[in-house]
């Protein structure tokens, strides 16, 4: 046991003196979920839709879908300014807008006289979300514009001479009460169906409940801790994968050899090495929720957060010794952990959430260790799980780190041996 | 010249006889371009929502709300009888419940409130998307039973049809910027940005490693001892990355022209110039990182760290649209943001060779100074 300690302590000051590796892995996850946080945090707000308007009507209603990009419900989301067809077109050839939307000329007219009229909206290609915002708006407000122009044809049709170009007179009183005795007649007999509207729709979006709790703010710091448990898992990952490697590596220089000359056998180096690899995963661990605690908002079980960390310190360093057991070489063995801990990442949600990518890639998640870590840290981190919420996610990181640490270190020893041989 | 060649030839060799660097070089981002492509819609670039209709009426306005949901943005499941019944509903992914006496209720004016409800793992963009589709679908439907009413027409699904028969008054007409073709999305989309980072990734990883593994084992030592300069061994390191890379690129273009069946733009030339750039600044910086690292432990570790970092900052992995502007600026300080904008002026909005003459310049301007660097930095 002495022996052991003394070993696992000899690496630890080796890796004192050369943390860079070690400093890098740990400053991975905490960058990315940063930058993450950074791109896109700003309140958890998307940029605004930069959306460029050529209104060629002269009507009012050409006016009207204008100015419904600048209502209270829309500025928020978008940064309209007008152009003209042509500069409208050049700016987008440069990728300078999301969109770009042309009312036609004659607009009102054509409408207000039942001829089909198209809005025209041109899309950034190499956006995604935003140019969708600009075309879903821009096509409720061409349903909103064909439903009131069919319920409210009457009075319409009656309004129609006094908005044709070149006309300034107001229409005479007795007009008025006729035009406003039209639309209450056209919408009286609808009221019970649109005012209120009879059918609505219970979303956060369009109103009518209050955002989940994990969403108020949507703060930059919220975001970090929704990152970072996937990051983090992986870049365990990388800390354990440096610290098996050392067995390989040893074989290599022939320190090695040197070592099992002494007093030590295989067996005791190898255990040496998987323990020097679990301490490494921990402090990893300390560390990266050190930070991960300061922008916390809300408690964590701390049993769980425990049992959840040391299963995974298991799987993490079977996962290491099992690809380094199994590998020929030092160089053959970063590959394939490179390979397998970066196909890890994408497949057990590391680098997306998890709810994100397609159903096939969901159901081989389960199969990787870094799928229940990064699940079982979630669950605490957002459902507020508690020991036994997250015994499950711990019960199976430690079945697979129990399997692989077994197969590890048994091809590890027999590696060790062979380098003593060699 | 001949000298540089031979040095690059022979780490083209060395690579080669690196089984586990084909796995690396070719499989992986073959790996990643599926994995990506999958989650942003798949090969064929599907990014309809699901929706599953719970139709527990039965009445014909509940019907009508199900037909005016926009089929190009849902993929539709409508399950009435006893098929409606079970909560949540087997195999839905996000799903809507129509209750009993919806039909009844709405025409008699008693309002009727939906929500669309998901699973546990529904994407929330996806749950959203379904939320402003539902809405303008209720709209659609509201204002032709509002119409209906008004007209004193029979409530019926029948009239309901006619009225939705008819042409519309006022459409919207989608085009994209550019050459007008479709919005690239699945495969199409992530080509790019997969391209741009698994190049980037492995270039630096493996030139990174291998030069501090020839520095560990003395072999760079006995290079430098050869009648060659110090810039010709780097210049020879430089083109043998450079090599790779662009075999690396060849293989993404053949598996994305064969096998995804994707343009890449109307410009040869712009591509292979803009990519050459590209290729050269990678090859520089994994040349500068190998130079500057003292072991692989450690040029392994940073060269992950510095690709994940520039990959997602220069919009390799999301599109950079959902930045704030500054952020977007200041990612110009990378390759990967030069290499993506010529790549999206090629292939989003298929423009010729003159849309990439400034990122290939910026580019060529990092590789120049990333292999001054490592020039200067280089050491046995």
């Amino acid at each position: 046991m002495r022996l052991l300690l003394h070993l696992v302590a000899k690496d630890l000051r080796r890796k004192a003196r050369a943390p860079f590796a070690f400093v890098a892995a740990l400053s991975f996850p905490i960058l990315f979920a940063g930058m993450i946080a950074l791109a896109f945090g700003g309140g958890g707000k998307l940029p605004k839709v930069r959306l460029l308007v050529a209104n060629l009507d002269e009507g009012v209603v050409g006016s009207a879908v204008v100015s419904a990009f600048g209502s209270p419900r829309t500025a928020g989301m978008f940064e309209t300014t007008r152009v003209t067809e042509a500069e409208g077109r050049e700016r987008m050839e440069r990728g300078r807008a999301s969109a770009f939307l042309t009312i036609p000329k004659g607009f009102t007219r054509d409408l207000l006289d039942g001829r089909p009229v198209t809005l025209r909206l041109v899309r950034n290609p190499s956006e995604g979300i935003l140019p969708e915002i600009a075309a879903q708006t821009a096509g409720g407000l061409a349903d909103l514009l064909e439903g009131a122009r069919r319920v409210l044809s009457a009075p319409l049709l009656r309004l129609r001479p006094y908005l044709e170009d070149g006309i300034d007179s107001a229409p005479a009183d007795a007009d008025v009460v006729a035009i406003a005795l039209e639309a209450t007649h056209a919408i009286g007999g609808a009221s019970s169906l649109i005012f209120p509207p009879v059918i609505t729709l219970r979303s956060e979006l369009f109103g009518g409940t209050e955002p989940a709790a994990e969403d108020k703010g949507g703060t930059g710091s919220q975001i970090f801790l929704l990152v970072l448990p996937g990051v983090a898992v992986y870049a365990l990952f990388l800390v354990a994968e440096n610290a098996m490697r050392d067995v390989l590596t040893e074989r290599t220089l022939g320190t090695l050899r040197r070592q099992l000359a002494g007093p030590l056998t295989p067996g005791t180096y190898i255990v040496a090495k998987a323990l020097y690899t679990c301490v490494l995963a921990t402090a990893a661990i300390a560390v990266v929720s050190l930070v991960g605690w300061t922008v916390l908002t809300r408690p964590v079980s701390l049993p769980g957060f425990v049992l959840v960390s040391m299963a995974l310190v298991l799987a993490v360093a079977g996962t290491a010794a099992a690809i380094y057991g199994l590998a020929g070489s030092e160089r053959a063995g970063a590959t394939l952990a490179g390979a397998i801990f970066l196909a890890m990442g994408f497949l057990g949600g590391g680098f997306f959430r998890i709810e994100s990518l397609p159903p096939g890639i969901r159901s081989v998640a389960p199969f990787t260790p870094l799928y229940w870590g990064t699940q079982g840290y979630r669950a605490l981190l957002e459902h507020g799980a508690t020991l036994s919420g997250v015994a499950r996610y711990a019960g199976v990181l430690i079945a697979m780190g129990v399997a692989l640490l077994g197969v590890g270190m048994a091809a590890l020893h027999r590696s060790a041996r062979a380098g003593t041989a060699a | 010249m001949r000298r540089l060649l031979r040095l690059a030839v022979n780490d083209v060799r060395l690579t080669a006889r690196d089984r586990a660097a084909a796995l690396w070089l070719l499989v992986m981002p073959v790996f990643l371009i599926w994995l990506f492509g999958s989650a942003f819609g798949g090969p064929r670039g599907d990014r309809r929502v699901a929706l599953t209709i719970l139709d527990r009426d039965g009445g014909w306005l509940a019907a009508a709300l199900a037909s005016e949901l926009d089929p190009s943005a849902v993929k539709l499941d409508v399950r009435r009888g006893p098929d409606a019944s079970p909560r949540p509903p087997p195999g839905a992914v996000r799903w809507i419940e129509i209750p009993a006496g919806f039909t009844e209720g709405a025409l008699a004016g008693t309002q009727q409130t939906l929500a669309v409800e998901a699973a546990k793992d529904a994407s929330a963009e996806g749950t959203r998307g379904a939320e402003v589709v539902l809405a303008r679908a209720i709209l659609r439907t509201l204002a032709r039973a509002a119409e209906m009413k008004q007209s004193g027409a029979t409530l019926s699904a029948a009239a309901y049809e006619r009225l939705r028969a008819r042409p519309a008054l006022v459409s919207l007409e989608v085009a994209t910027a550019g050459k007008g073709a479709t919005v690239p999305s699945g495969v199409a989309q992530s080509l790019p940005g997969t391209l741009t980072f698994t190049v980037l990734m492995m270039t630096t990883i493996y030139g990174a490693v291998f030069l501090t593994i020839e520095k560990r084992e003395g072999m760079l030592r006995r290079q430098l001892t050869l009648p060659l300069s110090r810039g010709a061994i780097v210049g020879g390191k430089i083109l043998g990355r450079a090599f790779i890379a662009l075999l690396q690129i060849a293989l993404l273009i053949a598996v994305g022209k064969l096998a995804f069946k994707l343009d890449f733009g109307a410009s040869p030339l712009g591509l292979a110039t803009l990519l050459g750039a590209y290729t050269f600044a990678v090859a520089g910086f994994a040349t500068l990182a190998g130079a500057v690292l003292a072991n692989p432990e450690q040029a392994s570790i940073v060269g992950w760290l510095a690709s994940m970092v520039m990959a997602a900052l220069g919009g390799c992995w999301w599109p950079s649209e959902v930045m704030p502007g500054w952020l977007r600026s200041a990612s110009h300080v990378f390759p990967t943001s030069w290499a993506m904008d010529g790549l999206h002026s090629l292939i989003s909005f298929g423009r010729g060779f003159e849309a990439v003459v400034l990122p290939s310049a910026v580019l060529v301007g990092f590789g120049a100074l990333f292999s001054l660097a490592a020039a200067a930095r280089l050491r046995a």
